[in-house]
């Protein structure tokens, strides 16, 4: 399918070729869209064949043989499949660059507390890893801070846009990293006694940090000005159980007294990794909590796992009540979205669960199921159009739409190879 | 100014301990959709395994005493190479100087290592177990065969495999030695001169033992096993396997290894093999990649998926490796990114983790491939080896099962790896920030006086 | 600080030799120079009992022993009634006797690293000094020392400290005389252990693997020339002359036996490969799991010293009846769900397998005897006053105490080829014994008495220790209310993966209040300072080291048993390292 890409691309890349330089990806087209004759994964209504007409950037109308507004540029999808665009809920896209250069990172500030900073006021819209990343058909993603308690704010944002609220996608949320008892490598030689030490004094900090937000929420209650404090302020509309709090917990543990902390204080949560959610799976459905697991490739928590836990995980969750979605946790490999629901539809979450979980189930959990997730009337035109099974790796992206703008299939990755397929100079000394 | 005579016979030490006597078993297993790699796809056929070896590829084969394995439905493929890992091993890197030939991971197997029954169950039977890229000359290393379920090294190690050598190239021994420890290499312009070095000081040694060979009246040069070894590799004895990323530096080890006839090369990441393919094709060097990683640091920033496929198109014979105790469990899925980065036939991806591993290793005539013959490496999967859907069902080395589905456990550990005093309890190594190459394990440790 | 080392050293000075010496000068002669021991069940040796027995000693030798209950007129009598007496115990291993390496070796690994002097550091730092002799730093006076006696040893191999290649071991006696006195062989072997240098080659096991090939291989070249050199040597240049070099010719010659740390399967594995590539003599010590590997130790005929260092056995009393205070919650709740049982099952699966492999640690001593393998025990890292548990552990695993008695003498003995002078209470041999409260396997079982030849050693039988904190509760005079006397200096030890930290640390008391000083042996100037909190027998101090930009707590806490203390240090994230030191002096 390549072929069919450069043969389009062909003429294009003979003018520019010397300009390119592999280093360029064009510019996306705006306008009107219909995409005919397609067969379409509507998630949310079942599979239909029709056509789609994108319009100011939304899906404007779904059907067969709809009628083509003036200027509408035909996709001729004939014999191709329409899904809603991939949404990861767990990247560090647009937030790292290159992962042993320091300056390039900029996930994790100093501090522990610090809920005001801001991922999307860090999101670099012209980061080379984006159109990486969307070519596999991933529309949307969770750009989140980490390192520290609370690290930050992460936000939803779409693949295409020159600032960063251009990009934004309606959804954020304080992260926080939920104390752990887990060893965090094989370096972590701290005795037991003092993993329990540890985590209880970080769990007395949350206390009493809790204990500062009551006497800031009162003061804020009764219309005085508390100082100012930017963590608390940030804090605040999570306090109050207004906005909701992504947090980290993946030891089952941990886990449970993550879920036993949120229902304390009565805020709305989300439950982020959760590697060992399995183990903990009835306990994580009766809170009617939500999970964002992964990477599902990945190796067992402990060594006397069952090799496929990490695969299996977010099915034996999902099978339990949980409502999961997946997560690639990556940065430059963010592409891997479509394998690790694929893995983990393999390994017993089944091939619709696991599409609804990088789809319609994080929309739903970020609230902004009225936008994304599906293909549906009046929903943001995030699409993309495959000859095949989305997982599939042998699958090839033929289109892609993000906000109703028309992508290149280009990236650093392709250009190289366009470039260097048929090096020219070949072999000369 | 120190003088020693000659050993009379310097002892090999490789292959001295070939006691350990491997298990070998007999199998058919009926109706499987065969992929052989080297002769296409075969459906509805049966092999015949005696004694560890394919005896019989055909239809409506009989077993003599042997179990038989109904694989209808199934697809069975030769076993899985990883060209490049660290795991069974239990050190990677001798971190202490840019040249450390003599070193031997070899010498450090680990075969009770969980990694190896991980591996297993993602249908690997053989990989490379290599030193690390802190040096420019790092250690040699152990082909192994994941004969799980033993606590005896010798029975891991794949008895007759050729010896091979971990080269470095780049950020990793500059880092190291150059900006860690304030001597040469610091650039890459260092790295070459390295490596010239070590092998005109070997070229001396080996002038200097053979003048006094033929006169036992001169001075004998004083015993190094580090020259010995690199003595070895201008020999042809030893398969270089070199870390390296960018195509100056690789072009620049081909330059040196021309220089002093070193023929047996195989890059390992070869991030940007790409831009110099034609190069490697001329030369017969081979390539082993990663499917996709890149960016983690700033020599891999200018990096393609579309690497193996490129190589590949341009003759170079090339392998996916893991360098991960987590992808080479599902390198099937790896090989199968080059059909989306870059198209390749079925063959072709099944290739890159079968045949073209075991020529970079130099087993090809042993393994790599499902003909009559050769040692019987299989795995039967549940779906093509290449979909995402893809789940081993059995893994087989010599005609044995080490690994299979129905009768995995959840603690397959072997007992005396435990350690009594351990609690049991969750590791969540892959939490930490700043992903790195495995290649570097050991090194930060050392850097910081935590190692073991 | 120099005039403190140097201090340091004159108190080690007068705490050993020299102080013994005196004592021989200045004290009462003795009367006599035979003694009579009487009424004990004596075990002359294994398996064979004598009751009420009569051992009469001459010049430090046995004369005889017996029933007949002939004393001797000029033998003063030793009562032993109701004790059981065993000849001296032996062990194959030790570092007992051996001073703490201070101060001088290496550079700490922090700051620049010299890549020149990391890949090629002096032998010393790299951990390469085979031609260091025990028996030159062997002191009796070290606490050590009695330490063992106090458990009935009498004899010990003792092995230098370092790393891979830290010297010639020494057999000596136990006794408390001057040092070349107590020496019974000197230079009996080359130790030997997979312990790589800290911040230098070989940095690892691989580094040390080849680095012990290249050094074997360079001695055997070595040794060679010097052979030719010696027959021929006109037109030759002169061979050079290297301590460390020439360590190895005995070796090469099987003179001397390479004595090879090795716990585990695989370490085992590993010198068992050196051992048949370069072809030495071999002899492993310190192995937990050597049944594992019998059949080749046996087929190659390798001497075996066991350890008797166990694994911890977990007490589990407390935390079982907390688990099943929970289970049963859980049961009378409701029925346990269908992931609870797999959980629970698992939870169970786990906890056998590693009771299994403990009984597998503690049965390795049943299995070898039952393969008709002989073995000794070592005692490098076990402690001392585990000693008795240690062997009951073993006997309970199936070891008879026929057989551990055995391990402990004759078949020490035989292995370190000393049978014809020790292992057995015989006329001729020398009179090493151990007088014990019963039967020495049995629970509790002490030491009262032990004989080295000329001197007698007499122990405080204790009763019980388990009451102690509430003795010390209860009263010892204001010992409780003032805390543990820690005025002194103190050598410690922290365990640190793969290597141990030595170093030197004083208290100080100023009115009721403690303070301390410390420092590591790889960096003396680097002093730091702390205030000390006392309670009871416990001491708790802390304090803060930047190590490369990263600060780290060091946060420790001891507890304090006489000279002795003991406990962890925990390293922020690092974790929690076990902590030993030994007071070296005390004010006056």
């Amino acid at each position: 399918m390549m072929k069919f890409i450069k043969n389009s691309l062909f003429l294009a890349l003979v003018v520019l070729a010397s300009a390119l330089s592999a280093q360029q990806v064009a510019p996306p087209e705006s306008g009107t869209f219909i995409l005919t004759n397609a067969t379409i994964e509507t998630i949310t209504n079942g599979q239909q064949k029709g056509d789609i007409l994108i319009q100011d950037g939304k899906i404007a109308q779904i059907g067969g043989n709809l009628s083509r507004p003036a200027g509408a540029k035909v996709v001729d999808c004939a014999g191709l499949t329409v899904y809603p665009g991939l949404i990861d809920s767990g990247t560090r896209l647009g937030l790292a660059e290159i992962g042993s250069i320091s300056l390039t990172q900029d996930y994790n500030e100093l501090g522990s507390v610090t809920p005001q900073m801001q991922a999307l006021t860090a999101v670099n819209p012209s980061s080379v890893n984006i159109p990486v990343t969307r070519t596999n058909g991933i529309t949307t993603v969770i750009a989140a801070p980490s390192g520290g308690r609370f690290p930050g704010t992460a936000a939803l944002i779409n693949l295409h846009g020159y600032t960063p609220d251009q990009m934004y996608a309606g959804f954020k949320a304080v992260v926080m990293n939920f104390p752990s008892t887990g060893r965090r490598g094989r370096w972590d030689r701290r005795s037991d006694e003092d993993i329990k030490k540890d985590e209880e004094k970080a769990l007395k900090e949350i206390t009493e940090l809790w204990d500062d937000m009551a006497v800031y929420h009162r003061i804020d209650s009764v219309g005085g000005q508390p100082d100012y404090n930017p963590a608390m302020e940030t804090l605040l509309p999570v306090y109050r159980g207004e906005a909701v709090l992504m947090v980290e917990a993946n030891k089952a543990k941990d886990i449970e007294s993550a879920l036993k902390w949120i229902e304390e204080k009565g805020i709305k949560a989300i439950l982020t990794g959760a590697a060992e959610g399995w183990r903990v799976a009835d306990k994580i459905a009766d809170s009617g909590i939500p999970v964002i697991t992964g990477p599902i490739l990945n190796t067992p928590t402990r060594s006397s796992d069952r090799f496929d836990k990490a695969y299996a995980n977010a099915g034996l969750m999902q099978k339990a009540g949980v409502k999961v979605a997946i997560r690639t946790n990556e940065t430059e490999n963010v592409r891997n979205l479509p394998f690790n629901a694929g893995f983990a539809a393999a390994y017993g979450m089944g091939k619709e669960e696991a599409l609804k979980a990088v789809t319609i189930v994080p929309a739903e959990i970020f609230g902004v199921s009225d936008q994304l997730g599906s293909i549906e009337v009046g929903k943001v035109a995030n699409l993309f159009v495959t000859d095949g099974d989305p997982f599939e790796t042998k699958t090839q992206v033929q289109h892609l739409f993000i906000s109703g703008w028309k992508i290149p299939m280009e990236n650093r990755h392709t250009l190289l190879y366009d470039e260097f397929l048929e090096r020219s100079p070949g072999l000369t000394k | 100014m120190k003088k020693y005579t000659a050993i009379t016979a310097i002892l090999l030490f490789f292959g001295l301990s070939a006691t350990a006597q491997v298990e070998k078993g007999s199998m058919l297993i009926k109706n499987a959709t065969v992929l052989t790699v080297t002769d296409g796809t075969k459906s509805n056929t049966d092999i015949l395994v005696e004694n560890g070896k394919i005896k019989r590829i055909g239809s409506d084969l009989k077993a003599r005493n042997a179990e038989t394995i109904d694989a209808t439905g199934m697809y069975v493929m030769p076993g899985i190479i990883d060209a490049h890992s660290h795991i069974a091993i239990d050190a990677v890197n001798e971190a202490t100087n840019p040249v450390t030939a003599e070193v031997w991971v070899g010498d450090a197997l680990n075969p009770m290592d969980i990694g190896i029954y991980r591996a297993l169950a993602g249908g690997v039977t053989i990989s490379h177990a290599m030193h690390g890229s802190a040096n420019a000359v790092g250690g040699q290393c152990e082909t192994i065969k994941h004969r799980w379920g033993t606590y005896d090294a010798e029975e891991i190690r794949m008895q007759g495999a050729p010896r091979t050598i971990k080269f470095a190239l780049g950020e990793n021994p500059m880092r190291v030695h150059g900006e860690g420890g304030g001597i040469k290499p610091r650039t890459r312009m260092g790295i070459e001169q390295v490596f010239r070095d070590a092998f005109n000081d070997a070229l001396e040694y080996k002038k200097a033992w053979a003048t006094y060979k033929s006169n036992p009246n001169s001075t004998p040069p004083e015993y190094s096993l580090r020259m010995e070894t690199l003595g070895d590799i201008i020999d042809g004895e030893i398969i270089v396997h070199c870390h390296s990323y960018r195509a100056d530096e690789i072009y620049m080890l081909l330059n040196v290894l021309e220089d002093f006839g070193v023929k047996r090369i195989c890059f390992q990441h070869v991030n940007e093999g790409f831009k110099v393919a034609p190069e490697l094709a001329e030369y017969g060097a081979m390539a082993s990649v990663f499917s996709d990683w890149w960016a983690y640091k700033f020599e891999v920033y200018y990096s393609t998926a579309y690497n193996a496929a490129i190589l590949t198109k341009n003759g170079v014979v090339t392998s996916i490796n893991s360098d991960s105790g987590e992808l080479i469990r599902h390198l099937y899925h790896e090989a199968a990114k080059t059909q989306r980065y870059g198209n390749l036939s079925d063959d072709e991806a099944l290739s890159l983790i079968t045949i073209n591993p075991a020529k970079q290793l130099g087993i090809e005539d042993r393994v790599g491939s499902i003909e009559v013959g050769k040692e019987a490496d299989l795995v039967i999967f549940k779906n093509h080896p290449l979909s995402i859907y893809a789940i081993p069902q059995k893994t087989i080395i010599d005609g044995v099962v080490y690994f299979d589905i129905d009768a995995d456990a959840d603690d397959m550990r072997v007992d005396i790896s435990l350690d009594p005093e351990e609690k049991f309890d969750a590791t969540f190594d892959y939490y930490e920030e700043g992903e790195d190459d495995r290649c570097m394990e050991g090194v930060f440790e050392f850097l910081f006086g935590t190692q073991e | 600080m120099q005039l403190k080392q140097l201090l340091l050293s004159l108190c080690v000075l007068l705490c050993s030799g020299f102080y013994s010496n005196a004592q021989n000068y200045d004290d009462l002669r003795k009367v006599t120079d035979t003694y009579a021991f009487t009424g004990a069940t004596v075990e002359v040796s294994p398996g064979n009992v004598l009751q009420n027995a009569t051992i009469v000693v001459e010049d430090g030798l046995i004369k005889s022993v017996g029933t007949s209950g002939n004393i001797p007129a000029t033998a003063k009598v030793i009562q032993l009634d109701s004790l059981y007496v065993y000849p001296g115990f032996i062990s194959g291993a030790t570092h007992a006797g051996i001073p703490k390496k201070s101060a001088e070796e290496g550079q700490s690994n922090r700051g620049n690293r010299n890549g020149r002097i990391v890949g090629n550091p002096p032998k010393e730092r790299a951990g390469i000094t085979p031609h260091i002799k025990a028996a030159t730093q062997f002191s009796p006076s070290e606490k050590a020392v009695e330490n063992l006696r106090t458990q009935g040893f009498t004899i010990a191999h003792v092995l230098p400290e370092g790393r891979m290649l830290p010297g010639k071991g020494a057999l000596v006696a136990l006794g408390e005389g001057a040092a070349n006195e107590m020496l019974i062989k000197d230079e009996t072997a080359l130790f030997s252990q997979f312990k790589n240098a800290s911040g230098v080659a070989p940095g690892t096991i691989i580094g040390v693997m080849a680095k012990w090939r290249d050094l074997y291989k360079t001695a055997q070249s070595q040794q060679s020339y010097n052979s030719t050199f010696k027959t021929s040597s006109r037109g030759k240049e002169r061979p050079d002359f290297d301590a460390e070099t020439e360590a190895f010719f005995p070796v090469i010659d099987k003179q001397q036996p390479v004595f090879f740390a090795a716990d585990k399967v695989l370490t085992i594995q590993r010198a068992m490969t050196l051992q048949k590539e370069l072809g030495f003599n071999m002899v492993l010590f310190e192995t937990k799991q050597a049944d594992k590997l019998a059949s080749s130790i046996s087929s190659n005929n390798i001497p075996l010293f066991i350890s008797m260092d166990l694994p911890k056995a977990e007490e589990k009393k407390q935390d079982k009846k907390e688990d099943e205070a929970e289970d049963k919650e859980g049961e009378a709740e409701e029925a346990m769900s269908a992931l609870e049982k797999s959980l629970q099952a698992e939870k169970e699966a786990l906890e056998a397998r590693k009771s299994k492999i403990l009984a597998e640690y503690e049965a390795q001593a049943a299995s070898l005897a039952a393969k008709g393998i002989r073995f000794g025990f070592s005692t490098l890292e076990a402690k001392p006053k585990d000693f008795n548990a240690t062997i009951g552990r073993m006997i309970e695993a199936g070891l008879t105490p026929d057989q551990a008695l055995k391990a402990l003498t004759t078949d020490a003995a035989q292995l370190l080829g000393i049978s014809n002078i020790a292992g057995t209470i015989e006329q001729g041999k020398l009179a090493h014994f151990a007088a014990f409260t019963k039967p020495f396997h049995e629970e509790k079982a002490q030491a009262k008495y032990v004989f080295i030849e000329d001197q007698l050693y007499e122990f405080e039988v204790k009763e019980k220790k388990k009451k102690k904190k509430k003795d010390t509760a209860e009263g010892e005079e204001g010992a409780a209310s003032e805390g543990a006397d820690i005025v002194g200096e103190w050598d410690f030890t922290i365990d640190t993966p793969g290597e141990q930290n030595i170093g030197v640390m004083t208290i100080t008391k100023d009115g009721d209040d403690y303070s301390g000083e410390l420092y590591t042996e790889d960096d003396p100037s680097d002093v730091e300072e702390f205030d000390i909190t006392l309670d009871g027998d416990e001491i708790s101090f802390s304090f803060d080291i930047d190590n490369d930009g990263m600060e780290l707590n060091l946060d420790f806490n001891l507890t304090v048993d006489g000279d002795d203390m003991e406990g962890a240090v925990s390293v922020g994230e690092f974790g929690s390292f076990d902590m030993e030191a030994t007071r070296t002096s005390k004010p006056e």
